[in-house]
Parts: C-alpha cells; sequence; structure tokens
C-alpha cells in the first residue's frame, strides 16, 4: 500500500525543513488547511517521529533520534572534561564524532 | 320743439359735476347736475363707501387671488376638513414633529402584513422590508464538541460557526534502562482538521537518550514542543511539557505534560507526606511516563490551536480528530514504580 506523509509548512525540522507530522496509506489521508500538506513517501517512512521532509529535495530523511549512535566514549582530557561531541551530518544521515574546538 | 333721440345727442367726452341730466319726477320733466347724481349714490343703501364690510355677494367668483391675502393670514380654521391633500405638501417637507407619537405602524410602511409577535424588520436591500424571525438568543446557543472523527452538519439556518481545533497531545517517555547510546521516543499527537478551514498539529512526544556511558538511566530527558494552529483567526502552539525537581528526595519530581487552550497535560504531581495527585491529560493535553522520581522522564507537549470564524457555504465539514500519543516505556520494567499517565486526544469545537 503506497503511502502518504503530512507535513506541516509552520514547523521547521531537520536541515532547514519541515516537520513530519504523521504516515498513513494513501486512502487513509483527510482534509486539511493548505499550510499542511500531503505528500507520497516511501514506506520506509514508517511514523513522523522519526523524519523531516526535505522541501528543496523533496524527499524524507532520518532526524538524528532515528539514527543509532554507535561511536565509541568520548575522549576526555586531564580533568574528565570531553575534548571531542558528536555531530549529526543532515545529508549523510550518520553521527560524526569531531574535536571540541576551544574558542 | 321737435323731437329729438338721446342717441342722436354729442357724445360728452366725460361726466362732470356741472353737466345737466334730465330726470322724471313724478311725471314732470326736470334737470339735476352730475353732484346731484353722486351725492345720492354715496348716500344710497347700495353705496360701498357707506359698508364696514364687503359681503361674499359683493365678490365675484374666483375673484380673489393669493394678492389679495396678507402673508401668515390664512388660518387652520380657514381649511376645510381633509382639504389639505398630497399635492399641497412640497417634497421631503414633513419633518419628525409633524407626526403623531406612535402613530406610523406597519400599514404606513414598505413591509407587507403586521408579522407576528417576537418578529423584527429586514432590509429586503431594495427599500423594502419583511417581517423575519429572530435568532433565538442573539449569540452562540449551541455548542457541538467532538473528540472523535466525524462531520458537523449545518442545521439549515446557521451562517457562521466559531470552530476551535486542537491538536493531540504528545505522548510521554522514559527510559530506564536504555542500552547504550539508545533513544526512547514517544509518538506524537495526532492532527485535528475542521475541513480545510484550519487544522492543529499534535504535541510532539518526549525524547530521553542515553550516551555510550554505563547502562541504566537515560542522560537527557527531552520534553516535547507544543503542536501548532494553522488557518484560524487565532494560530498558537500548545505548552511545552514539564519536569520539575523540588528536592533530594525519592519520588519527588513533579512531571506536567503541555497544556493546551481547552484541556490540561497529564500530571504526576508529587505532594510529599500528602497523597500523590495523578490524572491524564484531556483535550490535546501530553502524557506522562514517570519511573520513580521521574527527573530522566520526558513529558509530551500540548496540541496546538487553530480558532477561527468560519462563513458555511456548504456542509457537511468533515472532522479529524488527532489521537493521542501513546507513552514510551522500555520493555524491561525494573520495579513497580512506573506510572502511565496518557495524553489527551485532540478535540473539535463548534460554536454556532
Amino acid at each position: 500500500m503506497a503511502k502518504k506523509a503530512l507535513v506541516s509548512t509552520l514547523e521547521n525540522s531537520g536541515n532547514n525543513g519541515y516537520r513530519v507530522l504523521e504516515v498513513v496509506d494513501a486512502n487513509n489521508t483527510f482534509e486539511t488547511h493548505s499550510n499542511l500538506q500531503w505528500k507520497d513517501c516511501p514506506d520506509s517512512v514508517d511514523s513522523g517521529t522519526n523524519y523531516w521532509f526535505d522541501p528543496v529535495n523533496n524527499i524524507f530523511k532520518k532526524l538524528p533520534v532515528a539514527v543509532q549512535n554507535t561511536l565509541e566514549d568520548l575522549a576526555v582530557d586531564a580533568e574528565g572534561n570531553p575534548t571531542e561531541e558528536y555531530v549529526f551530518d543532515y545529508d549523510n544521515e550518520v553521527w560524526t564524532k569531531v574535536q571540541i574546538i576551544n574558542q | 320743439m321737435a323731437n329729438i333721440k338721446i342717441s342722436d345727442l354729442t357724445a360728452a367726452s366725460v361726466a362732470a359735476d356741472a353737466n345737466e341730466f334730465e330726470i322724471n319726477e313724478a311725471g314732470t320733466s326736470k334737470k339735476v347736475t352730475g353732484s346731484q347724481i353722486k351725492a345720492y349714490v354715496n348716500s344710497a343703501d347700495g353705496a360701498l363707501a357707506s359698508k364696514n364690510t364687503v359681503a361674499a355677494a359683493d365678490i365675484d367668483s374666483d375673484a380673489v387671488t393669493t394678492a389679495k391675502i396678507l402673508d401668515g393670514n390664512v388660518t387652520t380654521a380657514k381649511l376645510a376638513a381633509d382639504a389639505v391633500d398630497g399635492t399641497k405638501i412640497a417634497d421631503d417637507a414633513i419633518g419628525s414633529e409633524h407626526i403623531q407619537d406612535n402613530a406610523v405602524s406597519a400599514s404606513e410602511l414598505n413591509v407587507p402584513g403586521n408579522g407576528t409577535a417576537g418578529q423584527y424588520l429586514a432590509s429586503d436591500g431594495d427599500g423594502t422590508m419583511t417581517w423575519t424571525d429572530l435568532a433565538a438568543g442573539g449569540g452562540f446557543s449551541n455548542m457541538e464538541v467532538f473528540t472523535s472523527t466525524g462531520t458537523w452538519t449545518n442545521p439549515g439556518t446557521v451562517e457562521k460557526v466559531k470552530v476551535t481545533v486542537v491538536g493531540g497531545g504528545g505522548g510521554g517517555a522514559e527510559g530506564q534502562p536504555l542500552p547504550a547510546n539508545g533513544t526512547g521516543t514517544a509518538p506524537n499527537g495526532g492532527t485535528s482538521s475542521f475541513g480545510a478551514y484550519c487544522s492543529a498539529t499534535g504535541g510532539y512526544g518526549g525524547i530521553v537518550y542515553r550516551g555510550p556511558g554505563p547502562a541504566g538511566f537515560p542522560s537527557q530527558a527531552y520534553p516535547g514542543a507544543g503542536g501548532i494552529g494553522s488557518g484560524g483567526n487565532l494560530n498558537f502552539r500548545g505548552g511545552v511539557g514539564l519536569n520539575v525537581k523540588f528536592g533530594f528526595a525519592e519520588g519527588s519530581g513533579t512531571l506536567a505534560g503541555g497544556d493546551t487552550y481547552v484541556g490540561s497535560g497529564a500530571v504526576y504531581a508529587f505532594r510529599g507526606p500528602a497523597a500523590d495527585v495523578t490524572d491524564n491529560g484531556v483535550y490535546g493535553g501530553g502524557g506522562v511516563m514517570r519511573y520513580t522520581n521521574g527527573e530522566k522522564s520526558a513529558t509530551g507537549g500540548g496540541g496546538g490551536t487553530a480558532i477561527e470564524v468560519v462563513t458555511i457555504p456548504t456542509s457537511p465539514v468533515p472532522i479529524t480528530i488527532g489521537a493521542g500519543g501513546t507513552n514510551f516505556t522500555t520493555p524491561v520494567a525494573p520495579g513497580p514504580s512506573k506510572t502511565s499517565l496518557a495524553s489527551g486526544g485532540g478535540v473539535v469545537i463548534v460554536e454556532y
């Protein structure tokens, strides 16, 4: 069954994208105000919790919360403060460990 | 003496006092002067100079013109009853002071009939009026509350309705225990809509996260933000979920899902020596999933709100109610201290 995702153009999400509200079978859409728009989406978009909509490329991408961070512990300095942090790459949907640059 | 007819005499240019005129006085012909005739006429009964008034008989029919009447001297008594008709009154000349109190009735207005008790006059837009029934109360007299998907049908006479649309509340989350790098995300609340007129998105679900450290409590708890209204005259967000830690005692955390314009979020209120207060969310309020002291629980956000006055061109209008997001909890229950307080589903209120 083809899926449709309801996208809120009023609510930002991801990287300059929009919030995905919910995902339903294509024949279960309902009438909404025009600021909320139904978009065709792949079956992999299983709910509105884990994805955001990229209006530039007209595709759905994972939110950081939906991507398991499997990297190791962060390095720390002599005082136990972390010298690294995880940064999420929205384009490639991966967490990357980077050095913290002190200002 | 020869007989000479008067008609044969030479005509005088004018009569004068000294002229002599022939008269017959008791069979004897005599003469009188013009002065004698004038004196006689002026002293006789019919002389105008001797009269105090002009009798009707002295005035010819249709002989008195307006020039013979002094300005401002025609009184009401000189007018016959019902003698002044519409042609004698200038246009736009009758002011309100010339209309007797309570004298204008329906028959003097351009409206058919007298109507019935309680009716009022409504303009037809063309100078005429029609007796019309007044809507009961003059304000809202009906309120329909939809807590499940359905249809609003115009009863037939409603032209405008006030609609309040509230999205569903986000679910609450807790994560005892979460695996390393684990995340727990409660579902968002669902979207509510009054047709295409206005909609309100659901509140965000709470998120708990545990870093790569030792297993146990989640290291972070992120309450859900509120949803937002769209298409209304007023559009605003639901409240964000709250997590308040009052002290260090076990069980001292108070959790509250985000409120909405018409509903309250779920609540777990720690009351110390008194009994704790707990309740589910209603009308779009966010949910609460609590573990023991609750300090690492993430409550759900409230649904957004849209309020609009809608002119109804057609009916019926489809109504969708967003469900409340379910609470998230880890599958391994460490003990009896988890408390799930549900979020509230959305609501659509139609007033007319």
